[in-house]
């Protein structure tokens, strides 16, 4: 188990000689076992973010630090995985082999077997443990690689739209299977998405980036599962569609849930 | 079906060729009468010639052919993971590339006379670019996304390389293995009819001086026939271990 401490996190990169700012001295603290969506526009530094938690990227200035249950410092990099925005599944592994990948250091094979067979089932997979990537649709490569990342048994889970590219049935699924199991399992999970409406369905907090800064960081004190019909629902909604657009949201747009 | 239609234009052409010679509007001491060439390659074959020189030939092709492979491959690994020696290796071996093997065999025979060295150092010279090539390729375009998630997982460098870069580069390896295997026969052959006291193409060359075109013939349909089954072989050996490729799983969706 293990929360995140972030403090004075700035990554910069240079393209054509210009320094861009992909974030600005951020400073965020995520306890351990907490479930935080980070909302944003399009390019407002969200996958740096994560990148730079799971170590794929080092920050430019600041740092982040592992926190146990204790709030005691961990030692190195925590138990750290990422989902990514695509499913990026072996190829040559069958949906079965992908899933145990991060396995492969256990010599104890028939423990292997159990949980990856766990988690087959519990995202609805066993009828594909034998396919290859090319065979299964994208939603399910989606899940595939979720269910990847969940045999790793990281402390921190990080997932990257990992539903971006759904179709709504699919996604509605997937959502309340994400609910079950950080609720189950425990995890500290910190989900991008572009969506308002899964933001506040999934997170506990949802936090607002813009231009590589926290622009708010909002509670959302309702208990899972939730009804995006419900009145708390439609006002936290409202209040972050506020501050992302920078102005009042019309009242045309529909609910995408 | 499809191995049907694949006989139609062979056999236009062997009809033609027995009415030519039928109708002695083919010169048989040009071009001899099917039969003839038929009864030679029965001779040939029960009087054990045309075996020992095929085996000869393709001992060649399969021993030169491993030996390049043994050091064409760890040669590309070792170019492909460590990119800085790329830029010193990679205009030598476009020039390199462009020169056919063939055209080393005089300078070939005058370090190494017209024994088997010589034969094996054709074979190695057509063999090592295919290999070389597709491994190296194999290697270099082995996707960065694939390799982030071994990073994400703990995967140390060795990891990386037999449980992501390896199979990523498998099927550029295997397409470079039968091309290898191709070029290698045909040089083979080439070295054969210029220099050699056995083998295939000595065979042919032979019966030139003999003036036997019947047993230049079957020489030649050997060539092409053994060409193929090698070839096939490997196509099925390629589709054994590369499960994940081609139509059966559709590989183009993702
Ligand atoms: N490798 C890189 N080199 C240069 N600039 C980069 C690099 N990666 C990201 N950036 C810049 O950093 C900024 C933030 O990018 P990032 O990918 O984090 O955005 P994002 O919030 O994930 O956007 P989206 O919602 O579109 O995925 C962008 O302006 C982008 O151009
Ligand atoms: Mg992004």
């Amino acid at each position: 188990m293990a929360g995140v401490k972030i403090e004075q996190l700035s990554k910069y990169y240079t393209i054509h000689n210009e320094q861009i700012k992909a974030l600005a001295e951020i400073d965020l603290t995520i306890p351990d076992g907490s479930f935080v969506t980070l909302v944003g526009k399009s390019g407002c530094g969200k996958t740096t973010l994560l990148r730079l938690l799971c170590g794929l990227e080092q920050p430019s200035r600041g740092q982040i630090t592992f926190l146990d249950q204790q709030q005691q410092v961990v030692q190195g990099k925590g138990r750290v995985s990422i989902v990514f925005q695509e499913p990026r599944l072996m190829p040559w592994l069958t949906v079965e082999q992908n899933m145990a990948l991060p396995l492969f250091k256990e010599k104890d094979r028939r423990r292997v077997n159990q949980t990856v067979t766990h988690f087959l089932a519990l995202l609805g997979l066993k009828k594909f443990r034998d396919a290859y990537p090319a065979q299964i649709s994208g939603g399910m490569a989606q899940r595939v690689a979720l269910g990847r990342t969940l045999c790793y048994d990281p402390d921190v889970i990080l997932m990257d739209e990992p539903l971006g590219a759904l179709d709504a049935f699919t996604r509605k699924n997937l959502q309340a299977e994400l609910v079950d199991i950080f609720q189950t399992q425990k995890k500290t999970i910190v989900f991008v998405t572009h969506d308002v409406d899964e933001a506040v369905f999934l997170g506990q907090r949802v936090v607002i980036l813009e231009g590589g800064k926290i622009l708010e960081d909002v509670a959302v004190a309702l208990s899972y599962p939730r009804n995006p019909l419900q009145q708390e629902f439609f006002q936290i909604r409202e209040k972050i569609l506020t501050v992302v657009m920078g102005e009042k949201p019309t009242k045309i747009g529909g609910y995408s849930q | 079906m499809k191995q049907l239609k694949g006989m139609v234009i062979p056999l236009v052409i062997l009809l033609f060729w027995i009415a030519g010679s039928a109708t002695e509007m083919i010169n048989q001491y040009i071009i001899p009468p099917p039969a003839k060439v038929l009864q030679t390659a029965i001779d040939l074959t029960a009087s054990g010639v045309l075996l020992k020189h095929i085996t000869i030939s393709l001992y060649r092709v399969f021993a030169g052919f491993f030996l390049t492979v043994l050091f064409a491959f760890p040669l590309a690994v070792l170019v492909g993971m460590n990119q800085k020696l790329e830029p010193y290796i990679e205009p030598v071996l476009d020039f390199l590339g462009h020169i056919p093997p063939i055209a080393c065999i005089p300078m070939l025979i005058l370090w190494f006379g017209i024994g088997e060295t010589s034969k094996l150092a054709v074979i190695i010279l057509a063999t090592f670019f295919p290999v070389f090539l597709n491994t190296l390729n194999g290697i270099l375009s082995c996707s960065k996304q694939l390799l982030e998630v071994g990073e994400v997982f703990g995967f140390r460098a060795r990891d990386k390389f037999w449980r992501i870069i390896m199979p990523a580069a498998l099927p550029s390896i295997i397409v470079g293995f039968r091309l290898g295997l191709g070029y290698s026969w045909r040089s083979l052959i080439g070295a054969e009819l210029i220099a050699a006291a056995s083998g295939i193409g000595y065979m042919i060359i032979d019966a030139e001086q003999l003036s036997r075109p019947d047993i230049i013939i079957v020489g030649i349909l050997t060539i092409g026939f053994f060409g193929y089954i090698i070839d096939y072989c490997f196509f099925k050996l390629s589709n054994r271990l590369l499960p994940w490729v081609g139509e059966r799983v559709n590989y183009g969706r993702s």
